[in-house]
């Protein structure tokens, strides 16, 4: 589905530097690859370059990046545009602040519907056309929303983080899309948000069977939904393998530590008994909430 | 709706926008307001004091001084819209256009507005009106050759800042075409500021038209203007200082209604300023 060969990324103020180093990777149709590693390590640089929108500052030097067997390098601004929202989608950190605070979602969902086929030109939310209008519901219902007509009269502040979040993937689903990348999608999300959005992720990636790049630096969201791990450190990829494997045996000392960070949150130790041949359990045990109490779920 | 009732809650706002409507107002309908011609010259009424028939008077052509005060509201309030307008129009083309774009056409575009920004107002007006002639015209192309570049270089900043913001990447995640998220995303950020600034600088472009038509470079009598009439009241004021003082009053009422309106427009819209402050 996504394919990243040998990609190099070069930050050109002051005196160019390479800030991303031969990174290479893959994601499977239907499978949840993790990017992991700490900030600013060039995660989201590569999210960013793998939908063509490098800061000005930041520059690729090398490499090549293929989503379904279109390269993004090769493509015209117009097909770009295209693919962007049409075939993959992204979904940022801060919901917050990724929604133009003086629009109402409809808005938004009218913004993206014009984008991708639906009635261009037309963009006063007043006189949205009952197509559109229902595409946009169907998209809200299936991230959850019991009154999606709410949602849709809403501006951003009027939303939690948590259903910004929802509303961010519903936005991505109104295309068929083949891939969604996630940078940090429940960074700035409390503990129940943050499983409800996994949970939500992982459902919208098995109904549509689309391959999922998540960048996290959370150890316990990689053992709860990842199948393959790539591991980034200062630029470069030094580790990469199925979850289990790259739980069991990490090769890298920058893995071990990036593990053995997360264990001793919990009391653990990579060493320990209990965590035995490492298995993504441990970690997911430790970082999972809970069963949601019925009494503070949220809609 | 809501801006306004900010906007009208203080009182010396609220007292500007008075003001400031007033004129329009007088602006408008000065043809209505006033049953003498300004331009209707009589060496037999000359210098007159107020009369119930010429109610402040008349001035050194016997022409009704309401009259034109009346009409001159027209002339600085016309050519002041018209410099306004033209300076948004190419501030925001050019300053959108540098800052979205960035790289070479952003360079080329700034050294542009650093060349017109070397240019002080008076002196271009001077050089232009001596290649071109004297006239309203020439005061506004000069006006606006001289000030366009600020507005740009302050629209350019803006939406450096703007372009960065999540909500745009966002907008370009989804696809959204570039002249969309310009139209969409960023002008509706950039126009209140710029709305501030420009109801800030009404008042400093009258003083230019009026202090340019003084000089005699702008405005051309017979034509009536306040700047033309504190001009052909000059030599009169020590007989008739009246003369002076009611279009000296007129520009001083109305660039004091813009700047205090323009300062109320910016803490009306300034979210700090509307809830009293941070951590009230």
């Amino acid at each position: 589905m996504l394919a990243v060969e040998s990609l190099e990324l070069e930050i050109l103020r002051g005196r160019p530097r390479k800030v991303v180093r031969n990174v290479s990777f893959s994601v499977p149709r239907g499978r949840v690859t993790c990017l992991v590693g700490e900030s600013g390590c060039g995660k989201s640089l590569t999210c960013l370059a793998i939908l063509g929108l490098l800061p000005e500052a930041v520059r690729r030097t090398g490499g090549t990046i293929t989503i379904d067997g279109e390269r993004v390098n090769d493509l015209s601004p117009e097909h770009l545009q295209a693919l962007r929202g049409g075939k993959a989608a992204m979904i940022l950190q801060n919901p917050m602040s990724c929604f133009d605070p003086i629009c109402t979602v409809k808005s938004h969902f009218l913004e993206s519907l014009a984008a991708h086929g639906g009635n261009p030109g037309r963009l006063s939310p007043e006189v949205m056309p009952e197509s559109d209008l229902a595409r946009a519901r169907r998209s809200l219902a299936e991230v959850g929303f019991d009154s999606p007509d709410d949602i849709l009269d809403a501006y951003p502040f009027q939303l939690s983080g948590g259903m910004l979040q929802r509303v961010m993937v519903a936005l991505a689903l109104l295309s068929e899309i083949r891939l969604l990348l996630a940078d940090e999608p429940t960074t700035d999300l409390d503990v129940v948000s943050q499983a409800r959005i996994l949970t939500l992720l992982d459902e919208t990636r098995r109904r549509h069977g689309m391959g999922v790049l998540l960048v996290t630096h959370d150890i316990g969201v990689v053992a709860r939904m990842a199948d393959f791990v790539v591991v980034m450190h200062k630029g470069e990829v030094v580790e990469q393998g199925e979850v289990a494997t790259l739980f069991a045996a990490p090769r890298h000392a920058y893995t071990r530590a990036l593990l053995q960070a997360h264990l001793s949150l919990y009391g653990l130790s990579f060493g320990d008994e209990a965590v035995g041949t490492v298995s993504p359990e441990p970690c997911l045990a430790a970082a999972t909430p809970g069963p949601v109490p019925e009494e503070v779920r949220i809609r | 709706m809501t801006l306004l009732r900010t906007l009208l809650s203080g009182r010396t706002t609220r007292l500007a926008f008075v003001a400031a409507c007033a004129v329009l107002l007088v602006a408008l309908f000065a043809p209505l307001l006033s049953s003498w011609d300004p331009d209707d010259i009589d060496l037999s009424q000359k210098l007159q004091a107020p009369s119930r028939e010429h109610l402040l008077g008349t001035d050194h052509l016997g022409r009704d001084v309401l009259a034109r005060l009346l009409h001159g509201a027209r002339a600085s309030l016309g050519s002041v819209a018209v410099i306004v307008a033209a300076i948004l129009l190419l501030s925001l083309s050019v300053g959108s256009v540098a800052g979205y774009a960035g790289g070479m056409v952003d360079a080329f575009l700034m050294r542009l507005c650093d060349t017109f920004l070397t240019f002080p107002t008076f002196i271009l007006a001077m050089f232009l009106i001596g290649i071109l002639g004297a006239g309203m015209t020439n005061v506004i192309l000069a006006i606006v050759c001289t000030h366009w570049a600020w507005y740009a270089r302050i629209i350019r900043g803006l939406v450096l800042s703007l372009k960065t913001r999540e909500h745009v990447l966002a907008a370009r995640v989804a696809g959204t075409g570039q002249f969309r998220l310009v139209m969409r995303h960023i002008l509706p950020g950039v126009f209140p500021q710029i709305l501030v600034l420009a109801t800030l600088d009404i008042g400093h472009m009258m003083l230019h038209v009026s202090g340019l038509s003084f000089l005699g470079l702008g405005v051309q009598p017979p034509t009536a203007e306040w700047g033309v009439m504190i001009n052909d009241a000059r030599q009169y004021i020590w007989t008739q200082p009246q003369l002076l003082f009611y279009p000296g009053l007129a520009i001083f009422v109305t660039v004091m209604a813009f700047n205090l309106l323009g300062d109320g427009l910016r803490d009306a819209l300034d979210p700090v300023g509307e809830t009293g402050g941070w951590g009230k």
